[in-house]
């Protein structure tokens, strides 16, 4: 889901230019647009792509990738498309975030950009098709759902990856409706491709690597308004070596417990879903040095197991502590990383991508 | 410390550092005009850096360095191009910056022209994450604390005098905005701040502002960080040079500070070279002293060689006695320089501002490297200078030294008399030498400089050949007077000092004339120029419009003027820079059409036929400088890059302009607005109606239309005399430094001389002579030295005055320029020389005659 990182930058359209302050953007954002309502309809291919009715949106892709010798990667490319008001005047605007893992030589680069809407980042309607700058995410012509998505991290690191979803899109909450929070319009629309095979290359350190492996895509629609008192957000996608999956967000009050719209929801193998309740137990904890951010690091995640019936629990172990985006336009800094998970027996079950928010200092995130 | 050097240093102590504490005030006079010199030099040097160390190009304040600027080879580019090249560089980590610019002069303010820099303020952002380390933090802060968007907020430079929030009324275009100063450029680790009047505005209203919507001044690109850096930055050019062929060149950000380097580098050149005079002069003074210590001790000289000290040990006193001099000379000359530097820069910003970019340069530093160049020309020119001189005290044997036979006035009047000549005559063929044409449309006539400086010394050594001659004059014009007598008898065989004297006279009027007479042609064919080019009444321009920028005046604004009951007729002109081989240049469309501007062309080489015949569409008539420039001449055809393509044309004619050393290419002005799609012009003269008060009109203008500059025909001609004044200030700055200099090596020569004379001096006063007869007769020599000088150095004017009018200034600028004589400021300059001497020479030969016989030096 991800959209503790997505409705931030909601709240900070242009920090870094300095035009607006971060709460004042948030009193901006209702206007005309529209907000998420129950039992929505989608049609794709059509609704993959930009729907400039609703401020908010964005495109979410976490994946892990082993090249040919199996050495392992992670990497992020999210695609944000926002709207903002100012008295008459209404802006789109676009962030993006790319993230590279080299697990084997521990090395974690990540970059941001926002821009305007415009000739270096724009996201289409009625088809999925994104850019910025030199980042896109676009899907093939119906009937094909592949994706194909071009990153990087400034010349460091790019990858060209072509992503084939192994099921149909999962749609979260109701149908699709996802609650995030108590008022009528805390509310997403919430699209995933849980599940995508994916190749291509990713070039690091100069060096040419084929690469395979499994991604995630979010697709949320939002209204961008959420429940008060919320601090922060933990969110995780978990792809199970059985070929199931996972999504738990839990949206976290000051006192630290969870929020009655917090949500864990099981992905069978054939697409299907079901909610579970859940409880959430850091094990560890991680402090960045370039921010001082105190973060979970292995945390378990005790839920029920909807295909054996019985309470499961499982750890969640980063594959590299230092994952935190400290730095970017935006200015919030968040830990979003790779991470294995382990059943109670400490066996490897499965892959994860696990989103924290909050840790380096409270988000403001009431529009009120 | 070996036994030798030990001795070595015992000698120095007990010789020359003896002889600089007895003869202190002598020591500390040479000392200064030499550190005068090297701080003349250095100060010229610091704020010509200075000058171009503030051109600098967007991504260089705001990123650290951008990869690759793509500039249009006319007008502007469209903002289409930016989608354009991102498709074309596909996935590759490029960030393209979009940059529009304009001047915005502050209104009811005296602070300099605000530069306004349009870019869009989140690629900024982006910026600065493309090239951060991985794992730094962010650099940039970028901010203000205004909760509202805003499309007046401006950032300014650290530097400049703006406070957070202030608002600032400047011209735009030809309207007046008001500026809100929403915080302040952020200053990169490792960078230094953005010039002092830099401001960033985000790309799209400076666009508004300055009627360029959907338009850009250049794209400037930068490669984000990373390990394909390198790999990427080629493929980026190569395909943006692809794409752009005809309509953008790729260069990389040193091309434009070299530009900048060799646009000023004719102007700069020629300040420099000014600024070696005081130092050429210093060189020639410490010669003589150096030479006439030599003399004064010989007795010493010889004791010590007859004492078993070997020639070359006294060769390298006198050496270390030089090099000592030119090092505290360098040490005191730097600090001096940069003293000197903090004037100057203002004088050089100011002309560079005026004729060729903005620059913000306020003040001048001293580095390490600089101090290092300063003390390295001390003690070089110093040992340069003495060389002889301690040569002279090597090889000259005891016994001649001791018998006091004044050797350095020996008989070469002939042999000097040929190599002065042959000095000249060298001189005159390097004035025929072509100009060097390195890079960048820049020539240096480096043949010029070669003859200038063949001619100084081959004139000063002529002159001081003549100075017996000038015996006989002396003692013509003293009567039977015993001062003359004996002044005459002394001129008659001049000592080495005397004609060096000379020689440096000669070198500081020789220059100093030379220069006020290209001053007095330049300024007299500049007169004849306006005299022709303005006939109009008034004169609008933008307030924004610089040298190097000249920006738009609304259609709609020359129709009201054109409205206005007051006016008979109106002309537009519209200018724009365009690229042409590489090289910058002025395109301006002018109404050829229009009698007045028909009158206002002085040809050089004449159209063939009436301007009216020629077709518009394909023909141009270009300025002289043009056509120096390009080697274009009558006839030749021109390929004019524009939006549509390049437009050829063929050169009718031409004209003499003096408005700009890149030259201009003058066109049909609807043709050009048709080749560019504009409407706009950048220049309106206006006739008005018979009987129409000029200044009541322009002041009702200068209300109705605040951005605007409106100039009545008078103060408009006062306006470029002026301009053209400010770039000869510093100039005359370094002239007088140069004959100043030059007047107090005569007082230290005829110090030196008198000195030497001390037992002569004594037996003339033993004889009866008055202090008062003393002093006159050193007056009689003093005034024949400077008067001989004049007479060369008048002669050396206007040889170099004609080297400079015809050959450096035509080489460097392109420019011809008519000869004229400035006869008062000569007269002038002559008489006030022989004056001074005359005071200077009495004085030091009052100090000369109470100086005892036994008196050591």
């Amino acid at each position: 889901m991800s959209f503790a990182v997505a409705i931030r930058f909601v709240f900070r359209r242009a920090v870094a230019a300095g035009l607006l302050s971060v709460v004042g953007l948030a009193l901006q954002l209702r206007g005309d647009f529209r907000v998420p309502q129950p039992n929505p309809e989608f049609h794709f291919p059509a609704d993959h792509g930009s729907h400039p009715d609703f401020p908010l949106e964005w495109w979410y892709v976490t994946g892990h990738l082993y090249d040919e010798r199996n050495e392992r990667f992670g990497f992020q490319a999210t695609f944000f498309r926002q709207v903002s008001e100012d008295g008459s005047e209404r802006e789109t605007l676009h962030l993006a975030h790319m993230a590279v893992l080299d697990v084997s030589r521990k090395n974690f680069i990540y970059q941001t950009r926002l821009n305007r809407d415009g000739w270096d980042a724009a996201s289409a309607v009625g088809k999925l098709s994104a850019h910025n700058g030199n980042w896109s995410i676009v899907m093939e012509k119906a009937p094909s759902e592949r994706i194909d998505l071009i990153g990087g991290v400034r010349s460091e690191a790019s990858f060209a990856l072509k992503l084939n979803p192994k099921k149909p899109v999962v749609l979260f909450g109701d149908k699709g409706y996802s609650r995030k929070g108590e008022g009528a319009d805390a509310a997403s629309y919430y699209l995933t491709f849980s599940r995508l095979e994916t190749s291509g290359t990713l070039r690091i350190r100069g060096e040419d690597m084929k690469v395979h492996g499994t991604s995630w895509m979010d697709h949320e629609i939002s209204s961008s308004r959420l429940g008060e008192g919320l601090i922060g957000w933990d969110w995780v996608c978990i792809q199970f070596l059985d070929g199931r999956e996972l999504m738990m967000y839990r949206l976290r009050h000051a006192d630290g417990s969870s929020d009655p719209a917090s949500m864990l929801t099981w992905v069978d193998a054939t697409g299907a879903t079901r909610k579970e309740s859940f409880a959430w137990r850091p094990l560890s904890t991680w402090t960045s040095v370039s921010t001082g951010g105190r973060y979970p690091s292995t945390v378990e995640l005790s839920t029920r197991d909807p295909q054996s019936g019985g309470a499961v629990k499982f750890s969640i172990e980063p594959l590299l502590l230092e994952q935190e985006l400290a730095a970017g336009p935006g200015g919030i800094a968040y830990w979003e990383g790779a991470c294995r998970v382990r059943d109670a027996s400490g066996k490897e079950i499965g892959s994860a991508y696990m989103e924290l928010t909050g840790y380096v200092k409270p988000l403001k995130l009431t529009a009120k | 410390m070996s036994g030798h050097a030990a001795l070595k240093a015992s000698l120095f102590w007990r010789t020359t550092i003896r002889h600089w504490r007895t003869g202190i005030g002598q020591f500390l006079l040479m000392l200064g005009l030499l550190s005068l010199g090297v701080g003349v030099f250095v100060s010229v040097r610091l704020a010509n850096r200075a000058a171009l160390a503030s051109f600098s190009n967007f991504a260089d304040t705001l990123t650290g360095q951008s990869d690759w600027i793509l500039q249009p080879l006319a007008g502007t580019l469209p903002a289409s191009a930016l989608g354009e090249l991102r498709a074309a560089l596909g996935s590759r980590p490029a960030d393209l910056v979009g940059v529009v610019e304009t001047s915005a002069p502050l209104n009811n303010s005296k602070e300099q022209n605000l530069h306004l820099l349009g870019v869009d303020l989140f690629v900024v952002t982006n910026l600065a994450e493309a090239r951060r380390k991985p794992g730094a933090q962010d650099q940039r802060s970028f901010e203000s604390d205004t909760a509202d968007f805003a499309h007046d907020q401006i950032w300014v430079s650290p530097l400049s005098r703006f406070a957070k929030g202030q608002a600032v009324s400047a011209s735009i275009g030809d309207r007046t905005e008001t500026l809100r100063v929403a915080g302040f450029i952020p200053t990169l680790p490792g960078q230094t701040p953005a010039p002092a009047n830099l401001a960033v505005m985000d790309l799209m209203d400076v666009q508004r502002l300055s009627g360029k919507s959907g338009q850009l001044d250049r794209i400037e690109i930068v490669i984000e960080g990373g390990h394909d850096e390198d790999a990427v930055r080629r493929e980026v050019n190569e395909i943006a040079t692809r794409l752009g062929a005809g309509r953008w060149t790729v260069e990389a950000p040193a091309h434009g500070r070299e530009s900048a380097n060799t646009m000023t580098a004719a102007f700069r050149l020629n300040l420099t070279v000014l600024s070696l005079i005081a130092l050429l002069v210093g060189l020639y003074l410490i010669f003589q002293t150096l030479d006439g210590a030599v003399v004064r001790r010989r007795t010493e000289i010889a004791i010590l060689r007859a004492l078993g000290v070997p020639a070359g040990w006294i060769q390298q006193l006198w050496l270390a006695e030089a090099a000592v001099l030119g090092l505290l000379a360098g040490i005191i000359g730097a600090g001096l320089g940069w003293i000197g530097a903090q004037g100057s820069v203002q004088f050089i910003g100011r002309s560079i501002n005026t004729l060729y970019f903005e620059t913000s340069a306020r003040s001048a530093t001293l580095d390490f490297r600089e101090a290092v160049i300063a003390i390295g020309l001390g003690v070089a020119s110093s040992l340069f200078a003495g060389w002889y001189p301690a040569r002279i005290a090597a090889k000259t044997p005891p016994a001649q030294s001791l018998a006091r036979h004044a050797w350095s006035g020996s008989r070469q009047h002939l042999r000097n008399a040929i190599i002065g000549a042959a000095l000249i005559g060298l001189g005159v063929v390097a004035s025929w030498i072509p100009p060097y044409r390195p890079v960048g449309g820049v020539r240096f006539p480096l043949g010029g400089y070669a003859a200038a400086f063949l001619w100084i010394f081959g004139v000063g050594v002529v002159t001081a050949t003549a100075l017996p001659l000038w015996a006989w004059l002396v003692r013509g014009l003293g009567g039977r007077s015993v001062p003359g007598r004996v002044a005459s008898s002394y001129l008659r065989f001049p000592t080495t000092r005397h004609r060096f004297s000379v020689a440096a006279l000669v070198c500081a009027i020789g220059m100093a004339a030379g220069m006020a007479i290209l001053i007095a042609s330049f300024e007299g064919s500049i007169r004849g120029w306006i005299q022709q080019s303005l006939q109009s009444d008034l004169y609008l321009t933008s307030k924004a419009t610089t040298t190097a920028h000249f920006s738009p005046i609304d259609r709609s604004t020359v129709d009201r003027i054109a409205a206005d009951p007051a006016v008979a007729s109106i002309a537009t002109r519209v200018y724009q820079t365009i690229v042409i081989d590489g090289l910058s240049t002025t395109l301006g469309g002018l109404e050829l059409k229009n009698p007045t501007v028909q009158a206002s062309f002085r040809w050089l080489e004449k159209p063939r036929k009436a301007l009216d015949s020629y077709d518009a569409a394909t023909s141009a008539f270009v300025s002289e400088s043009f056509s120096d420039r390009f080697r274009k001449y009558r006839g030749d055809e021109v390929s004019v890059p524009t939006p549509s393509g390049l437009k050829r044309v063929t050169i009718g004619g031409v004209y003499s302009d003096y408005a700009s050393e890149r030259g201009t290419i003058a066109i049909d002005e609807a043709t050009v607005q048709t080749w560019f799609k504009r409407d706009s012009v950048t220049h309106i003269a206006t006739i008005l109606k018979p009987g129409a008060d000029a200044t009541a009109v322009r002041l009702r203008w200068a209300e109705a239309f605040p951005g605007l500059i409106v100039y009545e025909n008078a103060s408009l001609r006062g306006q470029i005399l002026e301009v053209f004044r400010q770039t000869f200030s510093l100039t005359y700055a370094l002239e007088v430094i140069g004959v100043v200099v030059a007047i107090s090596s005569l007082a230290i020569t005829l110090a030196s001389v008198l000195m030497e004379r001390r037992d002569q001096l004594t037996t003339l006063r033993a004889l009866g002579f008055s202090r008062r007869e003393l002093a006159l007769s050193a007056c009689g020599e003093g005034v024949a030295i400077a008067g001989c000088a004049v007479v060369g150095g008048l002669l050396l004017s206007l040889a170099l005055g004609w080297l400079l009018i015809h050959v450096i200034n035509k080489q460097s600028f392109g420019w011809t320029l008519g000869f004229e004589l400035p006869a008062a400021p000569l007269v002038g300059l002559a008489v006030s020389t022989v004056f001074v001497s005359a005071i200077v020479s009495y004085a030091v030969g009052r100090w000369g005659a109470g100086l005892r016989a036994d008196r050591e030096e």
